[in-house]
């Protein structure tokens, strides 16, 4: 086979776009496993003796709550959207709903609200219900952000269910739940899963409703800030952090690659 | 036993509207309000705050329109560059290539990493006393650069902090279309003798031009609303170069001087703008996003 | 994935032709479908599986001495030493027995003051039985939170800190928010000593006669002036010998001349101040009218512009992050009003015994900078007996001498001022706060000379932000300094007017 100089421009070029998205990420692993002292050289050193500190400090303490609290708002912020999420989009799927598109488009709107708006009114209405600091709160507004991505991206999986299945079965003498159980929840299995990742990377990753609706009960990225707010910028520790919360997101987006085309288009992209 | 479960759609409708009527009911009540939380209760002054954000000859609307501008100018271009460059990159992975393969993989890395991270991430890649760019460019004799602290640098750095968080996302919706194309189309095509150019203007753009649109309907709305940015980068700019609405509305709302009232007032306009420009790029693009591909 | 989805539907379509869906076909697709989901479910189950492995296997370690929020060099034989005096006989603050299981909750800022008090609060529990809940946080989110708090008249905050010397406080207190401390102060056992407490520090922290607030670390800061011995041989005397020493040694990217914060908030506000008082000018005359169209304002403005130069990112940079730059021995000078020497000394520095400390150029044998954390109590709260004993107990004389002497270099009282043996050991802290002894506030007679102190402003911060706006306009090349400045002006002047302090 000839190799063209335009298959090695071509190929220079994606070396570099993969250089350009490595490169953050180098400096990120890099600095966790510096120490407190190393972390401040300068020239930025890329040989050194790698030390775990960073990484204990992170581990401890304070630092387990905010793992542990970011674990129970979002997997919260996953099950209470696919409780509610699903069954309507189950309902935008098959039937058809009076003002059925203007529903869906003004369900997309709530996506693209822009969440600041809401900070003070959730504030102030959470202080009054005496919810602040509580998982519910956070929980709740995860929930209000992330059914616009159930709705829209289970209807498309679930449109793609044939009827037929269905319709069999209701003459089998199956309930609705029946239905969902055996056919519609297994076939959309995938749908299930981006959306189920969407929904947690939005809370797990969350700064700004955390910050404000929480105190002591932080989650990891108000964590982060107050790290940054201090006397002393801990890069390391940060760092540190950044990989431990990266290192189960990656691999488990590197496993499920083949269906994010269609997560991110929100099932428009059927193929 | 179907109209009943049409009923489905009920808790969806009923929640959505609980959580976002009655705090938007409240930030009308607030805007109508002058409340300085640090001190004095609230008092009421009507439409008061909307003329003095929104009205040329008062002396508070220059920096609302500063801040208007900014956002719709820096969210606009870098819509604009990832779309042109997301394309680029798009075409250039939708090969057989490994290393097209293995880029492909780690285009989702960006997408999932805790953008505060990431922003922290650049801060310190940006540090002048610390950052591997200052050292990097220290070895091409360019010393003493302010990445974020003097004018048109803070633009630049931020577009290549939001260049390569959110490029990898139109590269996907991208490439899920370019690979979503019939191959026997191609073929055929290019039998027909067509010329590279030709095959890409009048049978790649109008296949992908739908994703196109997604891409932009996304990363444009997004890229309005930037504040985490902003927040652990620059804290509005030089001067207030980089005071975007979303960050505006967070410092006068939280930040020393809580000016309640204000915040609300600019949240509801901010809100309205987000809302009218999604409304309008959504029902315009409509048919396609509801299904124009659909196959069954 | 093409082939995949295409090899599914095809089967659909085969089932739906046949007109009935016969249970292998369901299976298959059932199958299928679980196949794809326990494939990535394993994945994702690995992946948590090992960061929850590595999680609890480092959670078991020994751990290391990191510091993460707490820079506190409270030794750990001091802090024995401390536990193990328990006082028997007459405390020095207030203690009542029978408060003993509460827990109080004290909203503070992310300050060197708080991971002091953090480090004592376990001696105070071992003393009285209370518990306190430290919630930490910028000072503006801790400004943000309270004043929403208030609002809501929520009691979940007992104690709450307030940044700027009281200058939130304030404004809290006039509202009606904070609990007035004059009666708590009249029960406080008499071991406590009130009238060891510099006069000017409670009456600046008054209003109508009652106290609001005090120094949350009993002691107010001071050292503007920071310098490296090895690079410069004598301290700066005047601001253009300090523009000289950091144009000399400015050396970027290695090192740089000068740091200070330069943030478009309170921090550039700050280090403005220093180079005002320079010129023998303050931000008001006596009369209330403010200064900033005169000459010298413009010159200090030029000089913070010019001396900003060998900075690195000055207007990126926050008093926290200038501190940063100076202790890791990138800087060779910097304008601070928060470090205690201690703590750019201590550990992790890359300066140790590298560091001088002089009052700042310009203002050497003036009074200057007074500034502080405070803390009050919440007048929402429902234990305000526990957190007075908790404030009581860091303002205790014997407390009082524990913080000077840990390296803060900082008091409110007298007796520590007066100490022999402080006076040997901490000529410059000591020299540097004689001043104090002798203030009064302004516009009870004293001359407002550079650096006296003020009185509370209504509509502070608005003040400090139209500053801001001149220094931040002239800074980014916005508008010239003169014509920033003038702006500033005629807003100021307004605003002084109208909270009706001006005097025409």
């Amino acid at each position: 086979m000839k190799v063209t100089i335009r298959q090695v421009a071509i190929n220079i070029a994606l070396i570099l776009i993969l250089l350009w998205i490595i490169y953050p990420l180098f400096w990120a692993f890099v600095s966790s496993l510096k120490d407190d002292v190393e972390i401040f050289h300068y020239p930025p050193s890329i040989l050194f003796s790698p030390s775990l500190a960073a990484f204990r400090a992170v581990l401890s303490g304070d630092w387990l709550n905010y793992f542990r609290n970011g674990i129970v708002v979002s997997v919260g912020g996953v099950i209470l959207p696919l409780i509610i999420g699903v069954p309507g989009a189950y309902a935008l799927a098959r039937y058809d709903l009076p003002r059925k598109n203007f529903t869906m488009l003004s369900i997309l709107s709530i996506r693209m609200m822009p969440g600041i708006v809401m900070l003070i009114p959730f504030f102030l209405m959470f202080l009054f219900l005496h919810l602040l600091d509580n998982y519910l709160a956070l929980i709740l507004v995860y929930t209000t952000f992330n059914l616009p991505y159930v709705v829209w991206i289970m209807k498309g999986f679930i449109e793609q269910i044939p009827r037929a299945m269905e319709e069999a079965a209701e003459l089998d003498g199956a309930n609705l739940g029946l239905i969902f159980r055996e056919i519609v929840i297994p076939l959309s299995a995938a749908g299930l899963l981006i959306t189920g990742f969407l929904c947690f990377a939005l809370a797990w990753n969350d700064f700004a409703f955390a910050f404000i609706l929480t105190n002591i009960n932080r989650t990891v990225p108000v964590g982060l800030s107050s790290l940054i707010g201090s006397r002393q910028v801990f890069w390391n520790q940060i760092f540190a952090v950044g990989v431990i919360n990266m290192i189960p997101a990656m691999i488990f987006a590197y496993l499920s690659r083949r269906y994010w085309a269609r997560g991110f288009t929100l099932g428009i992209v059927k193929g | 036993m179907r109209r009943s479960s049409s009923l489905l759609i009920l808790p969806v409708i009923i929640y959505l509207t609980a959580m976002t009527i009655f705090p938007t009911a409240y930030l009308v009540y607030l805007s109508l309000l002058d409340w300085n939380l640090l001190g004095g209760g609230p008092r009421f002054v009507g439409l008061q705050n909307f003329i003095d954000v929104l009205s040329p000859s008062s002396p508070d609307s220059p920096a609302f329109y500063n801040s208007l501008w900014i956002t719709l100018a820096f969210g606009g271009s870098v819509t604009l560059i990832e779309l042109v460059l997301g394309l680029a990159i798009a075409l250039l992975l939708a090969r057989e290539n490994l290393i097209a393969k293995l880029a492909q993989g780690m285009l989702v890395v960006p997408l999932v990493i805790t953008p505060i991270l990431l922003d922290m991430i650049w801060k310190y890649l940006y540090s002048p006393l610390l950052g591997p760019i200052t050292y990097a460019l220290s070895l091409f004799g360019i010393i003493g650069i302010d990445y974020l602290s003097t004018i048109p640098n803070v633009y630049i750095s931020l577009a290549i902090v939001d260049l390569w968080q959110w490029t990898p996302l139109v590269i996907l919706i991208l490439l899920g279309g370019l690979l979503s194309l019939p191959r026997q189309q191609f073929e055929a095509a290019e039998l027909d003798g067509a010329t590279r150019s030709q095959i890409f203007r009048y049978l790649t753009i109008p296949t992908i031009l739908p994703f196109i649109i997604i891409a932009l309907i996304f990363r444009l709305v997004d890229a309005l609303k930037v504040f985490n940015k902003i927040y652990i980068l620059t804290a509005g700019g030089p001067a207030d170069a980089t005071d975007t609405l979303s960050y505006r509305i967070f410092h006068h709302s939280l930040g020393f001087t809580q000016e309640v009232g204000y915040g609300a007032t600019l949240s509801l306009l901010f809100f309205v703008m987000v809302i009218v420009i999604s409304t309008i790029l959504v029902f315009s693009f409509s048919r396609i996003l509801l299904g124009g591909k659909e196959k069954t | 994935m093409n082939d995949d989805a295409r090899s599914k539907s095809e089967k659909l379509e085969k089932s739906e032709s046949k007109e009935e869906v016969s249970s292998p076909i369901r299976k298959i697709n059932r199958r299928q479908a679980i196949s794809t989901m326990t494939k990535v479910g394993i994945g994702a189950g690995i992946a948590v599986l090992a960061a929850g492995g590595a999680a609890a296997y480092y959670a078991t370690r020994p751990p290391e001495i990191v510091s993460t929020t707490s820079t506190s060099t409270l030794t750990s034989t001091l802090m024995s030493t401390l536990m193990s005096t328990l006082t028997t006989a007459e405390r020095d603050y207030y203690y009542d027995p029978s408060l003993s299981g509460t827990t109080i909750t004290r909203l503070a800022a992310n300050v060197p003051e708080t991971p002091f008090a953090q480090a004592l609060a376990p001696l105070f529990t071992q003393e009285t039985g209370i518990e306190v809940k430290f919630i930490v946080e910028p000072e503006d989110t801790v400004v943000a939170k309270a004043g929403v708090a208030f609002a809501a008249q929520s009691s979940d905050y007992d104690m709450i800190d307030g940044p700027g010397f009281g200058g939130v406080a304030f404004p809290w207190f006039v509202s009606g928010y904070l609990e007035p401390l004059t009666p708590y102060i009249k029960k406080t056992p008499s071991a406590w000593k009130y009238d060891d407490i510099i006069p000017v520090v409670p009456q600046l922290q008054s209003y109508n006669g009652d106290v609001f607030a005090f120094p949350s670390l009993g002691g107010i800061v001071n050292y503007p002036y920071f310098y490296r011995k090895d690079l410069i041989p004598q301290p700066a005397k005047t601001i253009s010998d300090m523009i000289s020493y950091a144009s000399s040694n400015n050396k970027p990217p290695s090192i740089y001349g000068w740091t200070s914060g330069g943030t478009p908030d309170i921090y550039s506000f700050f280090t403005y101040d220093m180079f005002l008082w320079a010129e023998g000018l303050d931000y008001f005359d006596a009369n209330f009218h403010p200064q900033l169209d005169t000459s010298g304002a413009l010159d200090a403005l030029k000089n913070l512009i010019e001396v900003s130069k060998y900075a690195p990112a000055f207007t990126t940079t926050t008093a926290d992050d200038a501190a940063n730059n100076f202790t890791q021995g990138r800087t060779a000078q910097m304008t601070d009003f928060w470090t205690w020497y201690k703590l750019v000394e201590g550990k992790g520095s890359a300066v140790t015994g590298k560091v001088g400390y002089a009052p700042h150029p310009g203002v050497v044998s003036q009074p200057h900078m007074m500034a502080s954390e405070t803390f009050s109590i919440n007048k929402f709260s429902k234990k305000k007996d526990a957190a007075w004993s908790f404030m009581s107990f860091l303002l205790s004389p014997r407390m009082g001498q524990i913080e000077f002497g840990e390296g803060y270099g900082s008091t409110m009282r007298k007796s520590v001022l007066n100490n022999p043996v402080n006076k040997e050991q901490h000529p410059d802290d000591i020299e540097v706060m004689n001043w104090l002894l002798d203030a009064k506030p302004a516009g009870s007679g004293a001359p407002v000379v550079a650096g006296s102190i003020l009185p509370h402003i209504p509509k502070g911060f608005d003040f400090i932000d139209m500053v801001v706006k001149a220094i931040s306009d002239s800074l980014a090349g916005k508008s010239s300094p003169q014509d920033a400045l003038n702006a500033a002006q005629d807003k100021a002047t307004a605003l002084m007017k109208d909270v009706g302090l001006y005097k025409a």
